[in-house]
């Protein structure tokens, strides 16, 4: 997610210099400005640059026009969510029709007027902004900021389809921290709380980009490790348990027991594969708590 | 009633009363007409209708733009009669004619303008800023970032005789999006800063 403070960013597509120019006059102190002067620059530049947050896009412009430009925009997986405003000579409700039906969020007529395009973009990027919040909280854990079981689901399922269709190495680490409840009964719930967060904090130091946190549970945590073997999710556990060990927040000594599998050919579905992390889990807790364990473990 | 070739109130109206910004869409306008105009001959001698009507209606765009009211009027009477058939070329010829004479009226009037505003601050800076902005320029268009460039308005009188058609291109350049070309000024610039 963007940060919330910081400049969004306006891709301005327009065949015209001084068009361009007008826009850019009003825009520039309020927002980071990009520019293409045709569909296909925009092509590229899109490809290059992330983080454009609102395009305004002509109508009329050589070889492609704004209807095909967003059309193409709204079909690309990684421009479909970006909001576009048609900004257009063409002045009459029967034009504006058709853009908003073609999907644009807004229309702008030129002669532009400064007041008018301020407020309409203004608009438009408060909105993209909410949605932007409601994606991240509909998620994320709010207490931890790690990823939500809803997106454990999803995005655990590409993760694991994907892996499969390309026989890739996946592994599950999952955790749960030791004797949480007496930890609650103990120093009360807001320490319990700390803890909880303090415990994320080492799993999000720890992650590598396609590394996938997830809070589980109550107190319990799930790290999906693309292109990881056992023997790398084994010593990442580890790792992560060793630090959890000396971490000891708002003074409370804390432990965690780990059970770790990775990927074969007779997994057929994420929910098995998860419920052998949870067993290997289970056995760690079994055999003294504050230790990996593997599926394989299991097995001897 | 004499004819109001600009509608300057109009302009301001929409600019928030800004004469900084008005001034510099009419610098942009005016560096852009004489390419216009040229394409419009191009394509009217080429008797290519759908061309006529797409260099009239980037004219008109950015003529009411800036509150050009004659240019704009006649640029969308050229757009619509191209859109709309394709056999009155004498027309156009004849609307193109009074376009061209539209324009010298517009400019000298548009020229009068940005004289009034003309700044005559002497700021002093040195030859390092000029370089670093010069580089601050190129990685923003690498970026494919908006470019004011106001920002060179301040080495104008003071950097060298050598350098002065370079900065002048460059702005040119910047203001109308020309980005090749404007990479290739700022590499003639540096390369003379390596000498």
């Amino acid at each position: 997610m963007n940060n919330l403070e910081e400049k969004r960013t306006i891709l301005i597509i327009d065949d015209i210099a001084s068009n361009i120019q007008s826009l850019a006059a009003v825009l520039k102190e309020e927002y980071k400005l990009k520019i293409a002067t045709s569909a296909k620059d925009a092509f590229e530049l899109l490809k290059r640059e992330d983080g454009i947050d609102l395009i305004l896009l002509d109508i009329e412009m050589p070889d492609m026009d704004g209807y095909e430009t967003l059309k193409y925009l709204q079909e690309n997986y990684a421009t479909k969510d970006i909001p576009i405003i048609f900004v257009t000579g063409y002045i009459s409700s029967e034009d504006e029709e058709k853009g908003l039906e073609a999907g644009a969020v807004d229309y702008i007529t030129k002669p532009i007027h400064a007041g008018i395009v301020k407020a309409r973009v203004k608009t438009q990027m408060t909105i993209k902004v909410q949605k932007e919040q409601l994606r991240y909280e509909a998620l994320h854990d709010r207490l931890t900021g790690l990823y939500n079981r809803y997106q454990l689901d999803t995005e655990g399922e590409r993760k694991f389809a994907r892996a499969k269709r390309h026989k890739a190495d996946l592994s599950i680490i999952m955790l749960d921290i030791d004797h949480f409840k007496k930890i609650n009964d103990t120093y009360g719930h807001s320490i319990g709380d700390e803890v909880l967060i303090a415990v994320a904090g080492v799993l999000k130091e720890n992650k590598r980009i396609e590394d996938f946190s997830v809070r589980f549970g109550g107190e319990e945590f799930v790290v999906i490790l693309e292109d990881c073997n056992l023997e790398d999710a084994v010593s990442k556990a580890e790792s992560i348990r060793t630090k959890i060990e000396s971490l000891i927040p708002a003074g409370v000594m804390v432990t965690s027991s780990f059970g770790v599998t990775t990927l074969q050919e007779k997994h057929t579905t994420l929910e098995e594969f998860l419920k052998e992390a949870d067993d290997a889990l289970y056995f760690s807790k079994e055999h003294g708590r504050n230790r990996v364990s593997t599926y394989k473990d299991l097995q001897k | 009633m004499a004819i109001v070739y600009w509608d300057k109130e109009e302009a301001l109206n929409r600019f928030s009363h800004s004469d900084t910004t008005l001034k510099h869409l009419v610098i942009v306008f005016m560096e852009c007409m004489p390419h216009f105009l040229e394409n419009l001959n191009i394509s009217i001698q080429k008797r290519d209708f759908h061309s006529i009507s797409f260099n009239a209606h980037s004219i008109k765009g950015s003529a009411a733009n800036i509150g050009a009211k004659v240019i704009a009027e006649i640029t969308q009477e050229i757009e619509s009669i191209a859109k709309s058939s394709h056999d009155k070329i004498e027309l156009i010829i004849t609307l193109k004619d009074r376009l061209s004479i539209a324009w010298k009226e517009t400019i000298v009037i548009l020229e009068e303008y940005i004289n009034s505003l003309a700044e005559d601050e002497e700021l002093a800076f040195s030859s390092e800023e000029f370089y670093l902005e010069i580089k601050k320029i190129r990685h923003s268009l690498e970026h494919g970032e908006f470019i004011d460039s106001s920002t060179l308005d301040v080495f104008h009188t003071k950097v060298p005789n050598t350098l002065q058609k370079s900065l002048k291109d460059l702005e040119f350049y910047i203001d109308t999006f020309k980005t090749k070309q404007a990479f290739s000024v700022i590499e003639d610039i540096l390369h003379k800063e390596s000498n």
